[in-house]
């Protein structure tokens, strides 16, 4: 369902026969072709979870600590910073997220009709794609620092008196430059799979609803959007559970205190007592338990949606 | 009631080659069904699209009463599209497609609940409100899409192959309603369809067109009676093309000379058409407008027989295969190889050009 493309075939009639012939065979096959993949995706899921979950429990039995306690948990759950990174990790992939899914709805809208230069567009959305992260955040710290490009240019354009007036849009409270890396990243991979899932709805539903009466905004509100709604969704909880995940961006691009939550598990881990290693991997789990948790409640009400 | 007038109506894709309609010019009489008729691709979609308002035209215009639509948008010129797939919106419940145009103009709920229930149960589909589009039958569907359509009570319905995706005792079914609803409402309807048969059963008017040009309008007896081409009257079914020379009254071909009175072509080449089931079949001989043949083949069709002729003339010409049909009874009347006189009654006779 990843995608929603197939929204129309999902709905099949519940009286549909049941392949009930060959189906262990079928199911050995299937098991076969996933196989490889779900080993992989098994062991280092498990296998990387399962450790840092032990770890997290004070099981480190390299400095000989092998009792398991809650007690990283209790530690940092005590903690302020431990609430404050948690606000600000979620306000940068909430930010993030929404943006980037308006931007990519738009960008789509654009990128469906036929334009002069609209593959030169496509090539550029698909040129970011791959781009490290790592690098957009040095693109930002160029651009956007009091000390960067920007700045200078409005200096010299007599915008400011100083280029050190320039407003504070990385290191600062609202976490601007980690969001428009985000952005920029974001709404690229968001537009073009968006834009994928309107070409494969068409614009057939849109036309009989013209026919009908509806307006071109009538026609994104009750067509259009639901129709693709599925796909957006899909598209948009990668997004947040990237950017909620993810150290590097906030790394280079945040403020010390708060950092985002990935970040905090990252200086625990890196910490050179062995002591906080317990409490990184807490961070950790936390992590990936909300991000879990989050998808889950998402598969959950799309089912209810399609079901109803 | 709206009368539709298309002027020299013309599209050209950009990057196609030959336009896909091409001056296209109909007057289409209000209150009535007009079937645009042709094989796939000759720009029947096309046509009906530019109409809604859902493709520009390249050249030419279009008329509702007179007054030229090109500048009204599709969703003001109350032109509603039925699609061949039905299109129903399969995120909505039937009621809530069925009422989706009332909701776009504003109309308060309680008045769309109450035109819904009295569309559907129109349609004959009473109670089906709740129902989502993918829990119909195809004949279902096909009728909350024609609900759909009617509810905002179009100036001009257009229904782009609306049977076509249905079998065939659902078509039947589908046929009957259309024209029940349509002539209840005395709405002006244009519907698209590739099946001459089709046309032939719902429209008052056909106009069938070839690669996007307009080849005969009028109603449909006179495609079976007087086609203006060979394509035509092929198209409608017709068998038997004799080649002739033409002078006043009289045709010469090789099977002989035939009187045909109406024709209103020039005299010289033409072809001599006559629809296999106005061909009387005789075991002795009699009168003029005949030739001698010999049946190739026959086929017992349950209400009809069909056979196939080899009919020569006196001259030492190549025989001419002709097609004949008969009532029921005519399989036990005459056998393959037995020699037969074929009767060409003059007032069944019609000229088209030769062609080339
Ligand atoms: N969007 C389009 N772009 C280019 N050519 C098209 C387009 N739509 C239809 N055509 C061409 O125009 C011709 C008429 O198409 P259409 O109106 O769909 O025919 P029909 O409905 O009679 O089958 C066909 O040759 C088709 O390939
Ligand atoms: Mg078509």
């Amino acid at each position: 369902m990843l995608f929603g493309q197939d929204i129309r075939v999902a709905k099949l009639p519940a009286n549909q026969p049941k392949a009930q012939p060959h189906a262990w065979g079928e199911r050995l096959k299937l098991m076969l072709m996933l196989g490889p993949a779900l080993a992989v995706i098994l062991f280092l899921f498990i296998g990387g979870l399962g450790l840092a979950l032990l770890q997290s429990l004070g099981y480190l039995p390299f400095i000989g600590r092998t009792d398991l306690s809650v007690e990283a948990y209790r530690t940092i759950l005590s903690r302020e910073e431990f609430y404050r990174s948690l606000l600000l990790s979620l306000w940068i992939s909430l930010a993030s997220t929404g943006l980037a899914t308006g931007l990519a709805v738009g960008s789509a809208l654009v990128l469906r009709q036929h334009f002069r230069g609209r593959r030169w567009v496509m090539f550029i959305f698909q040129l970011n794609i791959p781009i490290p992260h790592l690098v957009g955040a040095v693109g930002i710290l160029f651009l956007f620092s009091q000390s960067g490009f920007l700045a200078r240019l409005a200096y010299l354009a007599h915008l400011i008196d100083a280029p050190g007036d320039f407003p504070a849009l990385v290191f600062d409270r609202y976490a601007i430059g980690i969001i428009l890396e985000y952005l920029w990243k974001s709404t690229c991979f968001m537009g073009v799979i968006v834009l994928a899932v309107m070409q494969s709805v068409g614009e057939d539903y849109e036309q009989a609803a013209q026919t009908l009466g509806a307006n071109r905004w009538q026609r994104l509100r009750y067509v259009l959007l639901p129709l693709i709604m599925p796909g957006i969704l899909s598209a948009s909880i990668l997004v947040f559970a990237f950017t909620f995940g993810a150290f590097e961006v906030p790394l280079l691009l945040g403020q010390r205190y708060p950092s985002a939550l990935p970040v905090l598990a990252y200086r625990y881990y890196t910490d050179v007592d062995l002591n906080f290693r317990p409490e990184a991997m807490a961070v950790s789990v936390i992590i990936s338990a909300f991000v879990t948790l989050l998808i889950f409640v998402y598969v959950r009400v799309s089912r209810g949606i399609s079901r109803r | 009631m709206t009368q539709v007038d298309l002027q020299r109506l013309t599209k050209i894709y950009p990057g196609g080659e030959n336009p896909a309609v091409h001056h296209l010019s109909l007057t289409i009489p209000d209150g009535r069904v007009t079937a645009l008729l042709g094989p796939s691709g000759c720009g029947k979609t096309t046509a009906l699209k530019m109409v809604a308002g859902l493709i520009k035209p390249s050249a030419g215009d279009i008329l509702f009463d007179g007054i030229s639509v090109l500048g009204v948008p599709t969703e003001k010129r109350e032109a509603v599209m039925a699609f061949q797939n039905h299109l129903l919106f399969p995120h909505m419940s039937v009621s809530e497609n069925i009422g989706f145009g009332l909701k776009m103009r504003g109309v308060d709920r309680t008045a769309v609940r109450q035109r819904v229930a009295d569309m559907l149960a129109l349609v004959r589909l009473p109670g089906l409100e709740a129902r989502r589009p993918y829990q119909l039958s195809g004949g279902q569907q096909q009728r909350v899409a024609l609900a759909r359509a009617l509810i905002v009570e179009p100036k001009v319905l257009l229904l782009d192959e609306p049977l076509s995706n249905l079998d065939a005792h659902l078509r039947s079914e589908m046929r009957e309603l259309i024209l029940d609803v349509q002539q209840r409402f005395n709405l002006t309807t244009i519907f698209v369809t590739h099946d001459q048969e089709e046309a032939v059963v719902l429209a008052d008017q056909i106009a069938l067109l070839f690669e996007g040009q307009l080849q005969q309008y009028g109603p449909p007896q006179a495609f079976y009676d007087r086609p203006l081409s060979e394509r035509v009257a092929r198209f409608f079914g017709g068998v038997n093309f004799i080649p002739g020379h033409k002078r006043g009254e009289d045709i010469q071909t090789p099977l002989g000379l035939f009187q045909c009175p109406s024709a209103p072509l020039l005299d010289g080449a033409v072809l001599l058409t006559i629809r296999p089931e106005n061909i009387q079949l005789d075991s002795h001989a009699s009168g003029a407008n005949g030739a001698y043949g010999r049946i190739k083949s026959s086929v017992y069709m349950g209400t009809h027989a069909r056979f196939k002729i080899l009919a020569e003339g006196n001259s030492p010409q190549p025989p001419v295969a002709i097609e004949v049909v008969t009532g029921a009874a005519g399989v036990n009347q005459f056998a393959v190889g037995q020699r037969v006189r074929l009767h060409l009654p003059s007032e069944k006779i019609w000229l088209v050009p030769a062609e080339r």
